[in-house]
């Protein structure tokens, strides 16, 4: 499958000139980032963090296990359970429980596994309309365009381009109150849920033991998705695995403050399996669709922790690449650090043979993340293998003349002087365009540092 | 540095950070046989100090020297709180600075406190925090030319969050954040001052 991120050169060039929005990005990411910082300052970051990080290695290094474990209680519990090994197979999955059960119209809950196969296109190609039910998700439906980030995604317009939007496609007056443009949607989207006879949502954790999906948001709209119909699908991704229900607890603790800075998100709502005898709503058939695609691959190499994440989005928001740049930038439905991992991993280094150079290894988001992954460092890995596998013959060149240069005392000190003597020629001066385009060099002085050194004036 | 009797040496080599050029030679650095190296940048030490180590792990010849070194370099403003002792070190400047904390410091080495203990012993120097100071200034090595819109994007941010301080004076522990900074500083029209804290930190007792 190919995917835009091959051109991310000319993708964030487009973006980082539209000032507005920068600014919006600026704005809610900051705002993010200073909500996260309080919420954390109540509770041991480090100790929630070291325990977070210690049930998803456990998690992940065990997968396999896991996996059946899940399996064989989820299908106790009245589940049909389907591995898909890559997005077209999960997509034929989706559309031939659709088709079986006769649906025209779903309502779906926020997915991040659901992008990445590219369901919804798929699903209304084939006829069946599929309407977004979180309220970012829905606006960016509206906008006929994709979440710019995993977990706000819509947080690239600001509140009077989202008024502008339900003007326009829905017919609301022009009202820019948050209050007033989710009261509107809500009213939308309760006619498609009485209307909806399929579901579909993702899950942020899977529950080993117990063969729950567990499923965290804010607006109530995937709690409906899971319940109202008839027909549940769930779609995610083999890793969302973690062994006990009580591992909740510290997920719990760490996934809203890292998210939004919320201790706790508003609803939190575990689907085990179809309704009972005794229940009175929920689903009649319930599906579990795990996504590998790439994932898989990752067991035992090095890389491995990056299977770890819990989609929270901090890394997104401390990130001041992402901030500069937005998520449509990225060409993926995985943005920010964490996109520039899973893209080219997901997808194959050719699909995005630039995301892991797109940083300045800051490090700041290694920093914040909830389950202590290494980003900057995996950043730095990913392009050590990218460079070796493919290293352009000027790349070569200029790295082997650089250690040859490292490696000898005498040629280093040549060369600085050949340098601060020839910096005043404009051929020179041309070669460092990308620099001196944006930013002036700084006078070299007629000596170096060494020879200052040398001549004992320092004394 | 002859004031407390260290006696100070300036290698001939460079200090290689590239994964290649360590492998070849394990850098001329090892062969320093000091008590203490002493650079002026987190980055090149944190690569020294943090990397080597890792990237050498294999190496039979160096992966030893690699972990023994490890244990003798310093950045410049820890060499100063942690072996030299920054009580002996009193100096005054009439200055409004600000301070930029490089991410590698920062991040790597664990650098916050130290800078600031040092310009707090600057009679008449007064320090004003930069708003989101632990924010990347956007150099980041090749990155700074590989997508330079993005690197100056940054850098556009820090400056802005430094003019609002109404500090003369940008004070850094890392060369190449300053450089950048500078560098995009006059191209964009702002005339304040950047320096390093050695920099200083000289001006302070002269
Ligand atoms: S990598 Fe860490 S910080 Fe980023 S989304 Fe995943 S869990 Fe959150």
């Amino acid at each position: 499958m190919e995917i835009e991120a091959k051109h991310f050169k000319e993708l964030y060039k487009k973006q980082i000139v539209k000032d507005r929005l920068r600014s919006n990005l600026s704005k809610a990411t900051l705002q993010a980032v200073d909500s996260r910082e309080e919420s954390f300052k109540e509770v041991d970051f480090q100790f929630l963090r070291a325990q977070a990080k210690m049930i998803r290695e456990e998690s992940v290094s065990h997968l396999n296990e896991l996996l059946s474990e899940f399996e064989d209680q989820a299908r106790k519990n009245g589940c049909n359970i389907f591995y898909a090994q890559t997005p077209e197979k999960a997509r034929a999955y989706v559309l031939d429980v659709a088709v079986r059960n006769n649906v025209k119209l779903i309502v779906k809950s926020k997915s991040m596994v659901t992008e990445e196969i590219e369901l919804v296109p798929f699903l209304s190609e084939k006829g069946i309309e599929t309407v977004e039910t979180d309220l970012g998700e829905y606006i960016v439906q509206l906008a006929k365009e994709k979440p710019s980030h995993i977990t706000t995604p819509a947080i690239h317009k600001s509140r009077t381009e989202i008024a502008e939007l339900f003007h326009e496609k829905i017919g609301t007056e022009m009202n820019d109150d948050p209050k007033f443009l989710t009261a509107e949607a809500r009213r939308v989207l309760r006619e498609k849920f009485l209307a909806a006879d399929m579901g579909i949502s993702g899950a942020n954790f899977l529950i080993a033991e117990t063969g729950d999906a567990v499923i965290v948001e804010n607006e109530g709209n995937a709690r409906l998705s899971t319940s109202s119909t008839n027909v549940h699908v769930v779609v995610t991704g083999i890793e969302k695995v973690i062994p006990k229900f009580s591992d909740l607890r510290i997920f719990m603790r760490v996934l809203g403050r890292s998210s939004t800075g919320q201790k706790l998100t508003s609803y939190v709502s575990v689907l085990r399996g179809p309704r009972t005898e005794e229940e009175k709503d929920g689903p009649r058939e319930v599906h579990i669709v795990l996504l590998d695609n790439g994932r898989s691959s990752l067991l035992g190499t090095d890389h491995q922790e990056v299977l770890n994440c819990i989609r929270c989005g901090a890394c997104l928001n401390v990130c001041p690449v992402y901030r500069n740049i937005g998520g449509h930038a990225y060409g993926s439905v995985y943005p920010g650090p964490i996109g520039s991992l899973v893209t080219p991993m997901y997808f194959g280094e050719k699909n995005a043979p630039d995301l892991p150079f797109a940083s300045s290894l800051c490090g700041n988001c290694s920093e914040v993340c909830p389950v202590g992954i290494e980003i900057h460092h995996q950043l730095l890995s990913l392009r050590h293998e990218i460079v070796a596998a493919r290293k352009s013959r000027i790349e070569r060149f200029l790295f082997k003349n650089y250690r040859k240069t490292m490696l000898r005392p005498g040629r280093y000190q040549m060369i600085g002087r050949f340098a601060r003597a020839l910096s005043k020629f404009s051929v020179v001066r041309r070669i460092m365009k990308p620099w001196t385009d944006y930013r002036d060099i700084p006078e070299f002085p007629s000596q170096s540092f060494r020879e200052i050194y040398k001549s004992g004036k320092l004394n | 540095m002859a004031m407390h009797q260290i006696n100070a040496f300036m290698p001939d080599g460079p200090a290689s950070t590239h994964h290649s050029t360590i492998h070849g030679k394990a850098g001329s650095e090892f062969d320093l046989k000091q008590d203490y190296v002493v650079g002026p940048s987190g980055s090149c030490i944190a690569m020294m100090r943090n990397f080597y180590p890792g990237l050498l792990q294999a190496d039979q010849r160096y992966s030893q020297v690699a972990a023994e070194f490890a244990t003798r370099i310093f950045e410049f403003t820890e060499f100063i709180n942690n072996v030299v002792g920054v009580e002996k070190f009193t100096g005054k400047l009439n200055a409004v600075v600000s301070f930029h904390d490089s991410c590698h410091g920062l991040r790597e080495l664990g650098i916050k406190q130290g800078p600031r203990n040092i310009l707090r012993r600057i009679n008449g120097l007064k320090l004003i925090e930069l708003p989101y100071n632990e924010v990347c200034c956007g150099f980041g090595g090749t990155f700074a030319v590989k997508f330079p819109e993005i690197s100056v994007a940054m850098a556009d941010e820090k400056l802005k969050n430094f003019d609002q301080t109404k500090a003369d004076i940008l004070v850094s522990t890392d060369t190449s954040c300053l450089m950048h900074l500078h560098g995009r500083a006059k191209r964009k029209g702002f005339n304040q001052r950047f320096a390093h804290i050695a920099e200083i930190m000289a001006e302070s007792i002269s």
